[in-house]
């Protein structure tokens, strides 16, 4: 059958005589001379504007991109109802509230990835213990320890996994390393900041 | 709602997005950093954002001399040479593993390390072994912590790899420092107390071996000739 029709192509294409044809497709061949004399040559002349048509259209769509860009660039006032300047405002306020209380600086905020630490720090005398580093963006005043019996101060925040630096503040003006840190580092001020390793969970590829 | 009423809107949120986002980094430190020290600053951040270096660490150094109230000119050479040896660990890292992606911890942890004893090439070394679907940042920290409590660099380096190969977890191997502590209050060596730390038997490393030869320079004796 592929073979046949391979032949009417052939033949259809000039590449073959019609003699060449097998007798029971010399109908079929005389079917399809008949459809293409049926065809009128004027029908599918493409009518002379067709050229300028099309470049009128191009040039229109590119006068509407050249108009989005100039509505885009047009310095225009805009009119906005005291609510909805005030909304705006609160919205702007928000995002940039939150952008700041950003989850990875903030001890304490639930975060699937997040490890317990436990800050312990021994001062009897002092009356004020806090901790401050880099998950606190090294506020001043850091997160204030509890003190507990016997002069030690705890507190128990929720990090990151990752390598912190940090000290203790004592009495909100002395600055010390922890001296149960795993390890210490010079700070680059001519101190030392304690280092802290949470290492990351490990997740298990399915 | 009429399409200019929506089109308002959109340009109103647009704006507000566009503004808060880099206004938040920028925040944080002009709250605490006079206008001098930020411009200062800002061509440093500048060059590290540019050389991929983590900026938020830079920032963080300068809240810290901020905070403990460190003089000005004093914060932005801290910065500067911070930025240095994070751009450095950069390099290192990155010739040591010349594909993927190097996290922002681990660049810390490298730059951390040489503060803490390391010698770079032991660094290389650790980051071109690693497995490199595995972080850097504990090895290079627990690497760091072992240094500083007296064990030889090359030996725990190799050890570190070895643990990894034997599939040890990030939070196994981050413990062994604390061990390695307490045997050393009971007054044992270093080396010992960081072998007898290990959560796997791992045999201790054999030193490399000189190749046949004459002797060389250094192992020369000098002075007279034994009898």
């Amino acid at each position: 059958m592929k073979q046949e029709h391979e032949l009417l192509r052939r033949y259809l294409d000039g590449e073959l005589p019609r003699e060449a044809l097998p007798v029971e497709l010399r109908a079929e061949a005389a079917r399809f001379e008949r459809l293409f004399a049926a065809l009128d040559p004027e029908d599918v002349r493409l009518r002379t504007t067709l050229r300028a048509d099309v470049m009128r259209q191009i040039r229109q769509e590119r006068r509407t991109a050249w108009r989005a860009f100039q509505w885009l660039v047009a310095p225009r006032p805009i009119r906005v109802s005291p609510l909805a300047a005030a909304l705006s405002a609160a919205a702007v306020l928000a995002l940039v509230l939150f952008t700041r209380a950003a989850p990875d600086r903030m001890p304490g905020l639930p975060g699937a990835d997040r490890v317990d630490t436990r800050f312990i720090y021994l001062a009897p005398q002092a009356s004020r213990v806090a901790v401050t580093g880099d998950f606190v963006n090294w506020d001043p005043d850091g997160v204030p320890l509890e003190r507990r019996s016997d002069g030690v101060w705890v507190a128990e925040l929720r990090l990151e996994p990752g390598l912190h630096h940090y000290v203790f503040v004592i009495d909100g003006t002395e600055w010390r390393p922890d001296p149960n840190a795993a390890s210490h580092v010079d700070d680059g001020f001519g101190r030392r900041n304690s280092v802290l390793l949470i290492a990351p969970p490990v997740r298990h590829a399915s | 709602m009429r399409a200019s009423s929506l089109s308002r809107w959109a340009c109103l949120i647009v704006l507000a997005c566009a503004g808060a986002l880099p206004l938040a980094s920028q925040q944080r430190l002009q709250q605490r950093l006079d206008a001098a020290t930020l411009a200062a600053l800002r061509p440093v951040f500048e060059l590290a954002r540019r050389d991929s270096v983590p900026v938020t660490a830079l920032e963080d150094k300068a809240l810290e001399g901020a905070a403990k109230r460190i003089p000005a000119e004093r914060i932005v050479a801290a910065v500067q040479q911070l930025a240095r040896d994070l751009r450095d660990a950069r390099v290192l890292l990155r010739g040591a593993r010349p594909s993927g992606a190097i996290a922002d911890g681990e660049v810390l942890a490298a730059a951390d390390a040489p503060r803490r004893g390391v010698p770079t090439a032991e660094i290389a070394a650790l980051a071109a072994n690693v497995p490199p679907a595995l972080s850097l940042l504990v090895p290079l920290t627990v690497l760091g912590d072992l240094v500083q409590r007296g064990v030889p660099a090359a030996e725990a380096r190799q050890v570190i790899q070895e643990l990894l190969a034997a599939g040890i977890s990030p939070e196994q191997l981050a413990e062994i420092p604390a061990r390695v502590d307490v045997a050393l209050r009971v007054g044992a060596q270093p080396r010992e107390a960081f072998f007898n730390a290990l959560p796997i038997p791992v045999r201790p490393p054999v030193p490399q071996q000189r190749p046949p030869g004459p002797p060389s320079e250094s192992s020369v004796r000098i002075g007279p000739p034994t009898p």
